[in-house]
Parts: C-alpha cells; structure tokens; sequence
C-alpha cells in the first residue's frame, strides 16, 4: 500500500553518476532491507538534484521487495499543514499514527520547518518514534540536519543519526547521459557533437540541465537542418545565463576563443555493475546482520511494555552480533511463558505473592518456582500426618492383618494400589493412627503436598473458604497435594458444601493418579446424610474393615504399654490385662495406665495381684493419690483429633469413666 | 579464516576461481578489477615464486566499506589450474568461504574440466569441508566461441553441476557473466553468514 508516490519517479528513470552514486547506493539499501543499515536517511542539496527522484524511487523499489509494505510520502509543508488541521478539530493522534505506524515514511523538504512553526516538535517527534522503532525513515531538504538546528536545539537532534548524503551537481558523464537518455526518450536525435558540448556546460541542478535540453529539443524538433554544437550552446546560454564551463572538467579553449569540445565523456552505456553489486551486498549484509536485531529490539519493546524486566534482551542489543540470538530470543520467551504461568497460579492461591518482582524478571525464574512452591505447600504442610503415628508402632495380629495389608499396599504403591482406600472401624480401635500411618509412610515416599485432615477441619475450611468467596483458592491448594487422607468422613453428615468440595477433591485425585484413604466409624452402607455422589466415590475403591483388637493383639499391645516399666516382662500380668473384657485400643491403654497409677500412688511394683485390686475392685477402695482436680477434656491427644470421646483421658470420677469404656 | 570477526568487527568472505588452466579466472579477477573504483579496490597481486616454492596465483582483495557496522572485505583469489600446482590449489583454497568453478566450455576441454572439478572435491574434502553445503557456483565461460566449438550451458550444467549449484554462462573476456557470477556466489556465502548467526 502506497500514498502519494509518483509513477515515473523510479531508480530505473533515474542517471546515476558522480553526484549521486553515494545517494543512490544508500537508497536502494534503505528500501532494499528489511532492517536497514542505518535510519534515518537524510539527503540533501540544492533543488533539482534528484532528491525528490530518489525519495519516490525508494519507495517504489520499496513496494517491489515488500508488495504489502505501507510506503507513504509526504512533503514537510504538507504534514505541517494537516498537522494543524487535525489538531484543530481534535484529530491529531489519528492524523500521526498513520505517519508513525507506516513501513516506509518518505518526508520531502524538511527544510521547510521553520523553529517556531506549530507542530515543529510533534512532528519532530513522529520522526523520533519512528526512528526509535527502527522504521525505515527517508528525509531530504535542502539544507543538511546540522544546519537546521542549532548545537542546544534538543528538537531534531536524531535526524543526523543515521546516514546524511549530499546530493551534489551532475558532472559530466552523467550530464552527458541525461542529454542522451532525454533525446532518446523523445525520440529526438541530438549530433554527439551538440551532447558534447552541452556536457561540458556547468549546471547547477539536473532540473536546469533538464529544461535546457528540452529547449535544444523544441528547436530540433522544428528545425529541417540538424543542430550544430555553437547553435546549441549560443540557444542554450542564451536562456541560462548562469550557466557557465564546468569547472569541474577543464574545458581548452580554441585561439579563436571558441571552446573546444569537451572530450567526450566516458558514456555510461554500460550498467554500474559495481555498484549493484555493491548495493546488493549491503542490502544482503544488512538484512542478515541486523534482521535479528530488529527481531530482538521488537520483542524488547514488546515485553518492556508489558512490564517484564528486559535487561537480557537489552544485553543481547550492546553485542556486535550473538552467537545465537534465536536461541536466546526463544528462551527468553519461553522463561516469560513460565513466569506467565506461574503468576497465574500464584494469583489464585496465594494473591498477595503475585506482585512479587520475581513474576516479572526472566532472569529469577527459578526464584518465582520457589515463591510459588511454597504458596502450594503453605496450607498443605498445616495438614501433615502427626509424625509419631506410624505403621511401625502397629501390632499387628490376625484381626488387623487385612486393613494394614491394605495400607501398606498403597503405602508402597501410592495411586496405583487400592484407591481410594475406606477403612471402616468402631471408635478406639485405631483408625486414626492406621490413617495417619498411610500418611506418614507416604511422606517417607513422596516427601510433600500429603493432607492428612480431619473431617471437621475440612468442614471449617470449607466453610471459612464459602463465607469469605476464597473456595477457588482452597480447591486449588489441593491441586499439588500428593495424597489427601481424611480422617472420621462420616462426620461430613450434614455438611452438603464440604462433601460437594469432597466428591470433586476425590475426582482430581482419582484422575491423576494420586492417592486417597478415609476412615469412618459408620460402614458405608450405614452412612446417612452423605450426599449419594460422595458415597459412590468413598466406596469406588477398597473398602476394608478394622476389627476389634483381638488377643493376639492385645498382648502385643500391653507388652508395648510396659516396656520400659517395672512390669516389663511380667507374663502373668501382661496375660491378664490382654484377657479384660475391652473392645477397644483406647480401653486397653486406659487399664495399663490406671495400673501404672495405681502403682506409682502406692509405691509399689506393677503386678498381676495389683492389677486385679485396681482393675477389679471398686473405684473408692483405691489409692488415689491426693491432687489438683484436672480437667475432663484435655488438648489435642497425640492422634491429633479433636472427638470429645477420643479426648477423655481420665475422668476425675470412676463412673464416668466405667460408662466412657463401656461404649 | 573466520567469516565474520566481531572483535574486529570484520566481515572477510574469501572466494576462489577454481578451474582447469586457461579457463578463464585471472580474466575474471581482472574484468572485476577494472570495474571497481580504485578507492574500493586493492592492488590486484599475482605472485609468481616465493623462494624455492612456486606460488602462482591472483588476488584481489575489494574493500566495500562498512555495512551495518563491520568492515566488509571480499578477497578473490585464482588458483593454478595446470595439474603440476596441486599444493598451491591446496593452500589457496584453505578457509575459503565460496568457490567460483570457472569451466572452459570448450567441448575439447571437457575432460580437463572434469579433472579439475574433482580436485576441487578432493581439496574439500580433505579440508574437512562439507561439500554437500559449501558455497559453490559454476561459470561457464567462453560462450561467445562458436557453437560448434562449445558446450551449452545445458550439457555443461548435465554434466558437471551434479548438486545443481548455481551456475552461470559468461564470456570474461568482455565481462558478460562475471559480476553475475560474484553476485551469486556472494549471495550463497552470506546466507551462509545468516545461518552462521542463527539468524
């Protein structure tokens, strides 16, 4: 697309020779290159030398490389002109974006702006911008930059910062092809002898030169006789009276004081082939060379725009020409691509991270993965298994053998073994310390991101995250836990929101692999108020039950319970406390410890007839040692959970604790 | 020789006219010669001896000035083309970044061009050159004999151009040919820069 360009104003129209080969070297190589060598380019002279010729013809040979660049071109009175028209209607960012937006911008007669003029700066600006923005920038004017401005004029300054060109007057070689090529365009034959002589005048302008030679033209044209040299110089002085011998080539005079013919000058029938070697080369150089600054400064100005730290990119410009800038471009993309990612994580988990500055420096990815690792743990390190509840502190005997084979299988194969993974068992048995187990068997394996959760918590965080609109970020905290664990889920009864947040937590977890377990103390067919989709998925893996504790177990148990004690060993007492009547974990070491109680108050030896006397006897008849009354419901038991019921360690009334291990 | 010195911020492309004896070479390095301004070339060197060694080959170093900031150097060189200057052919064509095989298009030249073609492939490769990739164009030179005496570009291109490089007809003595033929095989050595650069 092109605006104002003039048909026969191409290189193909244009005399190439002395005063203008510099010109048209640096033409063809701003219009040839995608990324030109230098910009802006200014050329200058005095009027009719070609600078407007060689303004339209970049801009056609512009149009020829690139058919759908925007060529545009302009005269500097003109855009002055429109400058103020838009600006008095209102206009004027519309009126220079297209100016500063185009491909190609050809701005003739910059002499013209005056210091004061209205616009001067804003125009003077479109050009900075541009020239910023490495688009391609063609000035000419009369005068060059230097001598528009004055040392302390700021304004304008980046005009001579690219390549300034004087276009100087024709010499005679190219004089010489301007007669000839004119007289054969108008298919008007002039003598050599008359191009000769006309050659060897000085003019000050190919403008001039033009008009003289179609003056020479009238004249043949209507002449029978064929014009001598002296008819064509006297027809030609004549009219120009400026026009005098060039002095550029010495020009003997005859002793008659007729000048000499010129010699003739070397016609330039033959194409610069030098010089379009020459320009082909540049343009070559110049596209592979600087192409990939283009790209970089693009893509600088790009980011920086978008509030990324660019000092990579910016590092990569100050080098001559980098090993490999499309790597460092891709890179460089691809770390912004992370840092993209990473915020968008990070903004919905943890927004008050999202502003750090790493989220915009390329450079401090790895910084960013840190922030964003630790806001994905944050929460989930809250929901750890308690570390002293492990699969190894479990006795193990013919009652549990099943549950903790299960356990341990998705223990070692976590995901791929039984998931999810239900337990089901009466209260006290030890389903908690079998859950919390799993879970710290799985930070062995895993290391992170294992929530082990009671079934309360999970209702109170819902239900936190529900009131305050945060249940976005709460489910995605759960997106990089590595196993959820939860521990009393029929609890969840009543609470429609927290099992809908379940039944999804369930899915992703099944989805990707990772592995879940749940304890409950209702078996699932017996589970009511659990919305049908939660229930289909709690019973979609291995349901397996945990019995109660049998002997096998329990003597286990009670030899754990007096190691250490001065009992240890005792077989006899270590039998009888296996074979009381509790159905229940918890029950057994409630007896071991009110026997260990009872001998601590009396000072004496745990054994099987003090154990009968404590455990058998009525509650009033025992020693008690004298104390502070303490409080029915302690903190938190070791199991982490807060059940009222799992909380009673000693009551301070026997009854009450006969009916507490009874249940 | 490197292509591109950034240090120096030099750019040097070294191109040799490669070809039997007689085909034409120096005759190209002296057309390109007499058509370059003087203040872009240098002095055109044909060394003869060297002490007891025989050097026999043109040089043509062309200064193009600064293009996007590096210095931008173009050195032609011609090889011997007679069979008995194998070494010198050798030592001129190390760290050239292009070759110009200059044939004679003299059908009774044929086999010479054959000849000379293949040391020009056994030089490469013995120079570790990737000749699959080297910068390569053919010049047929001397197409303005009689037809009955030459080849045409045609046969000469089923004949000898077997990687179909490019390859141009000429007639160096009245230059017809000769800056097409720099022109590509300068085009052929700076896409080469281009990929050089990761560009």
């Amino acid at each position: 697309m092109t605006t104002g360009l003039e048909p026969a104003l191409s290189f193909g129209s244009l005399v190439t020779g002395g005063g203008n080969q510099l010109a048209l070297a640096a033409a063809r190589a701003i219009a040839e290159s995608p990324s030109p060598p230098f910009n802006p380019l200014f050329l200058f002279g005095e009027p009719g030398l070609g600078k407007t010729h060689l303004l339209h013809a970049i801009g056609h040979r512009k149009l020829e490389v690139a058919p759908r660049a925007v060529v545009r071109v302009i005269g500097w009175a003109e855009l002055s002109e429109g400058w103020r028209a838009a600006v008095a209607i209102g206009r004027a960012e519309a009126f220079l974006s297209p100016w500063r937006e185009a491909d190609l911008l050809l701005i003739d007669d910059v002499h013209l702006l005056e210091e004061r003029s209205a616009g001067r700066a804003e125009l003077l600006g479109l050009v900075d911008a541009r020239i910023a923005h490495r688009r391609p920038t063609v000035l000419a004017g009369r005068r060059a930059p230097s001598d528009l401005f004055t040392p302390d004029d700021p304004a304008g300054r980046s005009l001579g910062t690219g390549l300034v060109v004087e276009c100087t007057a024709p010499d005679s070689a190219m004089r010489w092809e301007i007669l000839h090529q004119r007289s054969e365009d108008a298919g008007v034959e002039l003598a050599p002898a008359v191009l000769e002589e006309i050659a060897g005048l000085r003019f000050d302008s190919i403008r001039d030169l033009v008009g003289a030679v179609n003056r020479l033209l009238a004249f043949q044209s209507v002449s029978p006789t064929p014009l001598d040299p002296a008819q064509a110089r006297v027809l030609i002085t004549g009219v120009i009276e400026e026009v005098a011998p060039d002095t550029g080539v010495p020009v003997e005079t005859e002793p008659g004081g007729r000048p000499s013919p010129a010699p003739r000058p070397s016609p330039i029938e033959e194409p610069d082939e030098f010089g379009s070697f020459l320009s082909e080369v540049v343009a070559s150089v110049s596209q592979q060379v600087d192409e990939w600054r283009s790209r970089i400064a693009d893509a600088l100005l790009r980011w920086q725009g978008e509030g990324y730290h660019t000092a990579r990119l910016e590092a990569l410009l100050d080098q001559e020409l980098p090993a490999q800038p499309e790597v460092v471009l891709r890179r460089f993309e691809s770390d912004i691509e992370t840092l993209q990612r990473l915020e968008a994580e990070v903004r919905e988990i943890a927004p008050d991270l999202a502003s750090a500055a790493a989220f915009r420096d390329p450079d401090q990815v790895a910084m960013a993965e840190q922030l964003v690792e630790q806001a994905r743990t944050q929460d989930l390190d809250a929901s750890l298994p308690v570390p002293h509840l492990r699969l190894d502190g479990l006795v193990e005997g013919t009652s549990n053998h099943l549950v903790l084979e299960a356990v341990r299988a998705a223990a070692t194969a976590p995901g791929t073994g039984p998931n999810p993974l239900f337990i089901v068992a009466e209260s006290g048995v030890g389903k908690t310390h079998l859950l919390h187990g799993l879970g710290n068997a799985l930070v062995d394996a895993v290391h992170r991101g294992v929530v082990c959760i009671h079934a309360h918590t999970l209702c109170d965080q819902v239900q936190t995250a529900a009131d305050t609109d945060q249940l976005t970020a709460w489910r995605q905290r759960f997106r990089w836990a590595s196993a959820l664990l939860v521990d009393d889920v029929h609890l969840l009864a009543g609470h429609p929101v927290a099992q809908e947040e379940l039944s999804a937590l369930i899915d992703q977890m099944l989805e990707s692999g990772r592995q879940s377990a749940f304890t409950s103390a209702v078996p699932v067919a017996e589970l009511t108020g659990l919305s049908p989709q939660l229930l289909s998925r709690l019973a979609s893996g291995l349901v397996v039950d945990l019995p109660r504790p049998d002997r096998e177990v329990r003597l286990g148990i009670v030899r754990q319970l007096l190691t250490g004690s001065e009992a240890s060993g005792d077989a006899a007492l270590t039998d009888y406390l296996a074979s009381r009547p509790v159905e229940s974990v918890r029950g057994l070491h409630a007896l071991v410890q009110r026997l260990l109680r009872a001998a601590e108050a009396g000072q004496i030896q745990p054994s099987h007839a003090l154990a009968r006397q404590a455990l058998e006897m009525p509650a009033a008849r025992l020693p008690v040692r004298p104390g502070p009354a303490r409080p029915g419901v302690l903190g938190p038991t070791l199991g982490g959970s807060r059940l009222r019921e799992k909380l009673v360690d000693q009551w301070p009334v026997v009854t009450d604790r006969l009916v507490e291990e009874l249940r | 020789m490197p292509l591109v010195n950034f240090t120096a911020r030099e750019i040097t492309c070294k191109l040799v006219y490669y070809g039997p004896g007689r085909s034409g070479k120096t005759t190209n390095l002296q057309y390109i010669h007499g058509r370059v301004p003087e203040s872009k070339r240098g002095r055109m060197v044909s060394l003869a001896t060297h002490g007891d060694r025989t050097l026999f080959f043109d040089f043509l170093p062309l200064d193009l000035g600064t293009i996007s900031g590096f210095t931008t150097r173009f050195q032609l060189y011609t090889v011997p083309g007679q069979v008995y200057y194998a070494a010198t052919r050798r030592l001129v064509l190390q760290g050239a970044d292009g070759v110009v095989m200059v044939a004679d298009s003299q059908a009774r030249r044929f086999d010479e061009n054959l000849e000379s073609l293949r040391d020009l492939q056994d030089n490469l490769i013995d120079q570790g050159v990737d000749i699959r990739t080297f910068p390569l164009v053919f010049q047929y030179n001397k197409q303005d004999l009689p037809p009955e005496l030459i080849l045409s570009p045609e046969a000469l291109d089923e004949s000898l151009n077997f990687r179909g490089v490019p390859s141009l007809p000429a007639d160096a003595l009245r230059g017809t040919g000769v800056f097409e033929t720099l022109r590509s095989a300068t085009a052929l050595v700076l896409q080469r820069l281009a990929q050089r650069s990761g560009s």
